[in-house]
């Protein structure tokens, strides 16, 4: 075992009846890295996230938290962790700070705590205020808030982005890349790829339970060795590929296309006419495919 | 613990729910003691209309420890209702929430949490029969003041007016014992029930067919009534006896403590191995 990894899982197994939840699932997730942990609903993303959070009890397998073996009968491990699975559901009749003071309680920390994690999501002024009341935004920031309230080395982040704004998509992402300054390693769950895209260092897809793939980023990119493509004219952009480049044309929309190319980035601009205008060019990783 | 203690109240406190009971029983009291006031002769008549024949009565019979009396003994059977609605969905409203899933994601033993909740439960059902036994009382006795407190008991049975306030906390004492097994009883199904209506439903049709057990007469029903809990929702008239019966209080209180017990551990058991899904 690497001592790179923070979080290991071998063999994770979960059925509830029939249905194999998780189907003997492997992988890795690196220190101070941020983990994109996608799949369909369905494939088993959030019965994972329950496991580690010790919500679900009856699972097998081994997961390992700094090499050690995270035991099911305990649940100290979960000191360092911040979880925020599926939508956030709080006590809706209390206030958000109350609601954090709860936490607080929970593990006897001072209430300052409180006060820094609801500035940190910028919910500070809105800490009199019932959580009944909150946008459903509001809440994904609040539940951001109660994740970091211990301030613990790893952050399961299921859907973080559900229910933002633009502003507030882009304020999440801001927010989790500077948690990952900090040293503290994220798992992010989404279905926006984009965001994967630019934010994970590493990702592993699910698909009915199963193990899809785990890969870096980087790897993926280089590996899958696609690149995308936004023209204002795509039908001729398509032609010209299939003719002159011999380009597989993965996929394409009126917009934009993705295509397989031996090419870099450099050479395919310089070989697209200037009479196609190109509005972006940049790798992509695929994981559209793998996720449909 | 003393912090989850803490954060339970807190919950509890928030709740509007938490006030139902209180507020039925703060408007419900009154009015039947106006009620008893208003209609007095003609429940006197009732009461001891055919001891009249045989005794001459002086001055009334109606007074506070008596409305006090015939209060409790009206409402104890629907006491499950009102103390049950907190325990119904202390377990419940939590997984029908989804907040679990923040609140059991803490390094914090399940057993904790339980038993946090399971002590706010019983203060909840204590408070509650102290405020009904003891609001009536105050009621009762601010409205038609203090007097001999008649019962029957192997005949009629007059208990002077410094006999009768210890009758009061000792029935206090006994109904709370059976109201905390009703109690346990929710508080169980609420660990097991995703809804905190089902727990409430659940309960009173169980007191509701151990009642019916109680006054059927048949062989079969006499022989198992000593044995359930139900049996004892009107255990709190053995206050007012005279000598009090102390075995049979002790018997009730050893059955409805393994019931409690049952209930206590069965609750344990399954929300330590649940899978929160919800």
């Amino acid at each position: 075992m690497r001592k790179d990894f923070i979080l290991n899982f071998e063999n994770v197994k979960k059925n509830f009846g029939q249905i194999k939840a998780l189907d003997n699932i492997s992988f890795n997730v690196n220190k101070n890295s941020i983990h994109g942990i996608l799949g369909p609903n369905g494939s088993g993303k959030s019965t994972l996230m329950r496991i580690l959070s010790g919500l679900i009890k009856s699972w097998s397998g081994n997961i390992f938290l700094h090499e050690k073996r995270i035991e099911k009968k305990s649940n100290k491990y979960l000191k360092s962790f911040g979880f925020m699975i599926e939508e956030p559901s709080f006590y809706e009749y209390l206030s958000a700070e109350e609601n954090l003071k709860i936490f607080c309680r929970l593990l006897n920390y001072n209430f300052n705590v409180v006060f820094e994690s609801l500035k940190r999501v910028d919910l500070y002024d809105w800490r009199k205020i019932k959580v009944k009341n909150f946008s459903y935004g509001m809440k994904q920031r609040l539940g951001i808030a109660q994740a970091i309230l211990h301030d613990p080395d790893i952050l399961i982040l299921d859907e973080p982005n559900n229910g933002l704004d633009p502003k507030g998509i882009a304020d999440m992402n801001r927010l989790i890349e500077g948690l990952q300054e900090e040293g503290k390693t994220i798992c992010i769950s989404t279905h926006i790829l984009k965001d994967v895209e630019r934010l994970c260092d590493s990702v592993t897809v699910l698909k009915k339970g199963k193990l899809i793939l785990n890969s870096s980023i980087k790897d993926l990119m280089i590996k899958n060795k696609l690149i995308n493509i936004s023209s204002t004219k795509i039908p001729q952009l398509e032609d010209y590929l299939k003719n002159n480049i011999k380009s597989k044309i993965i996929r394409s929309s009126n917009k934009s296309l993705t295509l397989k190319s031996n090419f870099n980035i450099q050479e395919l601009t310089a070989k697209i006419p200037k009479d196609i205008p190109i509005i972006s060019i940049a790798r992509d990783s695929g994981l559209t495919e793998l996720f449909i | 613990m003393t912090n989850l203690l803490k954060n339970e109240l807190i919950k509890m406190i928030y709740k509007k729910r938490s006030y139902i009971s209180f507020s039925l029983i703060i408007v419900l009291i009154p009015f039947i003691v106006g009620a008893i006031d208003h209609g007095g002769n003609s429940l006197e008549k009732s009461l001891y209309g055919q001891l009249s024949d045989s005794f001459l009565f002086v001055g009334s019979l109606i007074n506070g420890y008596l409305a006090t009396y015939i209060i409790i003994a009206i409402l104890i059977s629907h006491m499950p209702f009102l103390s049950t609605i907190v325990a119904s969905e202390i377990v419940s409203g939590e997984y029908s929430k989804s907040t679990f899933r923040l609140y059991l994601a803490r390094p914090i033993s399940r057993r904790k949490i339980l038993l946090s909740k399971l002590i706010v439960v019983f203060i909840y059902t204590t408070l509650l029969m102290f405020f009904f036994i003891f609001y009536s009382l105050f009621v009762s006795l601010l409205w038609l003041g203090k007097g001999d407190l008649a019962v029957f008991h192997r005949g009629l049975l007059f208990l002077s007016d410094g006999d009768v306030m210890w009758r009061f906390w000792l029935s206090f004492c006994v109904s709370n014992i059976v109201m905390i097994t009703v109690s346990s009883l929710c508080f169980f199904i609420s660990t097991i029930s995703s809804n905190s209506v089902t727990p409430i439903i659940i309960t009173i049709s169980i007191v509701f067919v151990g009642t019916a057990i109680s006054l059927i007469p048949i062989d079969l029903f006499q022989l198992i009534n000593p044995y359930l809990f139900t049996g004892y929702v009107n255990i709190f008239l053995t206050a007012f006896y005279d000598p009090i019966p102390w075995s049979q209080i002790s018997y009730m209180a050893m059955i409805c403590g393994l019931w409690t017990i049952t209930f206590i551990f069965l609750s344990f058991y399954k929300f330590e191995n649940r899978d929160i899904t919800e």
